[in-house]
């Protein structure tokens, strides 16, 4: 017996398909408007006021997850330093490492923490993004091995060697095998996308790549012991710094006040976090308790952030080398073709006296 | 006859680049009409020729998510077919492992992952596990309902006539899962990429499109990610049919009256469910079939 439908004539079917096509384009036209309109097409929530005449702020964190790093943050929630600069910072959480410039360039976030490599890339893919700080000082990217396992560059060949997808470590790669001499084929990178240190203290590779404070407070957490490290900086590896407070240029220009508050109240935020290390702690946790990590690794990792905030060039302060120095990092490793003067990426101009 | 057929293959292969043109079409009417910018949904011509640019790199790790989702989807086809014929089997087994296997599906992939790939290495074990797990529900699902629809007439026909329970399983059962297991292998072929991209996002010795899609991503190069996202879908879209092609062959009776002819044989005669000597429908009794067993009584 024939199926029913095959029965119908062919122009009905023809008409029918024809219809639902159009009606499914209708749908989708729809739900993007609804979802366009429903946002608001502009800033989530934007730079407003509060009730107490504060001017918000919707900071745009660098991970999709809350860490140690904003513990500056929380302290200057929590102990005043930003309502004191007449400025009220919301925390927003980005979907994935990646998102953070598209977010401001799109107007639903006013500054963010990111990684320096990010703003290279944002200017070259014509994103008007501008690094207003530092928040690190310094490179502190570099080999990790198990606790007591001395890390020896002339031995590289042969070793697994956990690596990530980000151009950071692309960028630092050149410099490790270059140190080892050996080429990439003599050693097995292992790719992950979230988390290479677990396999490496369970010996399934030989060496992680990772930032010092998060390697020292998983490892710590894990262990109870301080990791092996070897800096990239200790190999030729610029020592520059990897993440940068952004915002866009149409952001600044309208409102460069807010800018110069939020730097000048997380710059006595940061001072205070050094100075009172498990108070700051503390704060983070009270003010982001689903961060999803213990007081201890929250600690460590702190801890082991403080070295790099400041190495006397000031806090937040940033130079034109560095930026060279990143974008022909990047350039070396076909990562990035345009490059720009180093002025192009930085300004320091809202960093106040 | 020729032409008619010509026709229609031309008609469905028109729809196929209607449908094409018409996605394509509403994504540039949506850039166009909200004006988004081309970091946050590049246009798919700008998507396409990414992928063209860079396809001498992209060719081989194509290849890669290719193999883990074929290999993949083989094993976790085979496992939930198997576990769907003990499970009908076996009440006890059904009713044991069952609530299990809905539990399995609950579980998100990403938070196993982890203890995979430090149980079984970077090579392809662990992307294998993940890709059959993702496929070999739906197939359990699947033939687990063929087998529990079975007309059981059939089945106590077929034990009248003297058959084996193995040869119930041949004659009768497994014919009745085909259906419903390339439902399920349907469904399970496009699980399969989202599988093999998982894989490859918890760890890997060898760069696949999936690792490929993060580095992309890390360096805000929007139309690769979405080039790559094509190719992705592409993948899919192709095993899918690719196991419709293999249901049209191995199920003639769904989209065919008669049987081909290579398939009949001279002097068979009318059985039920079958038209002008073709092969029995499932679910139908071929007589000859259980005669052959020779168990006849």
């Amino acid at each position: 017996m024939k199926n029913p439908l095959q029965n119908r004539p062919a122009s009905g079917r023809r008409r029918s398909v024809a219809w639902l096509g159009i009606a499914s384009a209708a749908v989708v036209l729809a739900s993007v408007a609804a979802c366009s309109s429903s946002s608001g097409g502009g800033n989530a929530g934007g730079t407003g006021t509060t009730a107490s005449g504060l001017s918000t702020i919707q900071l745009v964190y660098d991970w999709p997850g809350v860490d140690f790093e904003a513990v500056p943050i929380a302290v200057g929630q929590k102990q005043g330093f930003y309502s004191q600069h007449g400025i009220k910072v919301n925390l927003v959480i980005p979907p994935d490492n990646a998102t953070t410039v598209k977010m401001l360039a799109v107007g639903k976030g006013d500054i963010g923490l990111d990684s320096t490599v990010d703003v290279a890339f944002a200017r070259a893919a014509q994103i008007p993004i501008t690094s207003i700080a530092n928040y690190t000082q310094e490179n502190n990217w570099g080999l990790v091995a198990k606790p007591g396992t001395a890390i020896n560059l002339s031995n590289l060949r042969g070793k697994s060697i956990g690596v990530f997808t980000d151009s950071w470590t692309k960028a630092m790669m050149p410099y490790v095998l270059k140190a080892g001499n050996v080429s990439a084929s003599d050693v097995r990178q292992i790719i992950f996308s979230d988390n290479d240190l677990t396999p490496m203290l369970a010996g399934k590779i030989d060496l992680a790549t990772n930032t010092t404070n998060y390697a020292i407070a998983q490892v710590e957490s894990a262990t109870g012991k301080m990791p092996s490290v070897k800096l990239a900086t200790e190999y030729g590896a610029p020592n520059v710094p990897i993440w940068v407070w952004i915002a866009t240029s149409s952001w600044l220009s309208a409102h460069g006040a807010q800018a110069r508050a939020f730097l000048a109240a997380t710059k006595e935020a940061i001072t205070w976090s050094i100075a009172h290390p498990q108070a700051a702690v503390n704060d983070f946790i009270a003010a982001y308790p689903q961060n999803g990590s213990s007081a201890k690794y929250n600690l460590d990792g702190w801890l082991a952030t403080i070295p790099y905030l400041n190495d006397g060039y000031g806090l937040l302060t940033q130079r034109a080398s560095e930026w060279t120095e990143v974008v022909n990092a990047l350039k070396a490793v076909k990562e990035l073709s345009t490059s720009y003067p180093a002025s192009t990426y930085y300004s320091n101009s809202y960093l106040g006296g | 006859m020729n032409a008619r057929r010509f026709l229609q293959n031309a008609q469905r292969v028109g729809f196929v680049i209607a449908a094409i043109a018409l996605i394509f079409g509403v994504w540039n009417a949506v850039i166009w009409m909200f004006g988004i910018q081309p970091f946050v949904l590049p246009t798919p011509q700008s998507a396409i020729s990414a992928v063209v640019g860079q396809w001498s790199t992209l060719a081989p790790l194509t290849w890669q998510t290719v193999k883990e989702t074929a290999e993949g989807f083989f094993i976790g086809a085979a496992i939930g077919f198997v576990l769907a014929v003990v499970m009908s089997a076996f009440r006890p087994v059904q009713r044991l492992i069952y609530p299990a296997l809905i539990g399995s599906q609950a579980v998100p992939i990403v938070a196993i992952a982890a203890p995979l790939v430090i149980l079984f290495g970077f090579g392809m074990l662990p992307k294998l596990i993940i890709v059959a797990w993702c496929v070999f529900f739906p197939v359990v699902v699947s033939v687990l309902d063929g087998l529990a629809h079975i007309d059981r007439d059939l089945v106590n026909l077929s034990r009248v006539l003297g058959a084996r329970r193995v040869r119930e399983f041949i004659v009768i059962r497994l014919p009745a899962t085909l259906s419903p297991l390339f439902s399920g292998l349907k469904i399970g072929a496009t699980y399969a990429v989202t599988g093999a991209v998982i894989g490859e996002w918890t760890a890997s010795s060898q760069q696949g499109l999936g690792t490929f899609l993060l580095s992309a991503n890390s360096s805000l190069n929007a139309p690769l990610v979405f080039g790559v996202t094509l190719l992705l879908t592409a993948v899919g879209v192709l095993s899918f049919l690719l196991v419709m092609a293999v249901e049209s062959v191995a199920t003639p009776w769904r989209s065919r009256s008669t049987a081909p002819r290579t398939l009949r044989r001279p002097g068979a005669g009318r059985l039920r469910g079958q038209d002008s000597g073709g092969a029995a429908a499932p679910g139908t009794l071929d007589a000859r079939r259980l005669a052959s067993t020779g168990h006849e009584q």
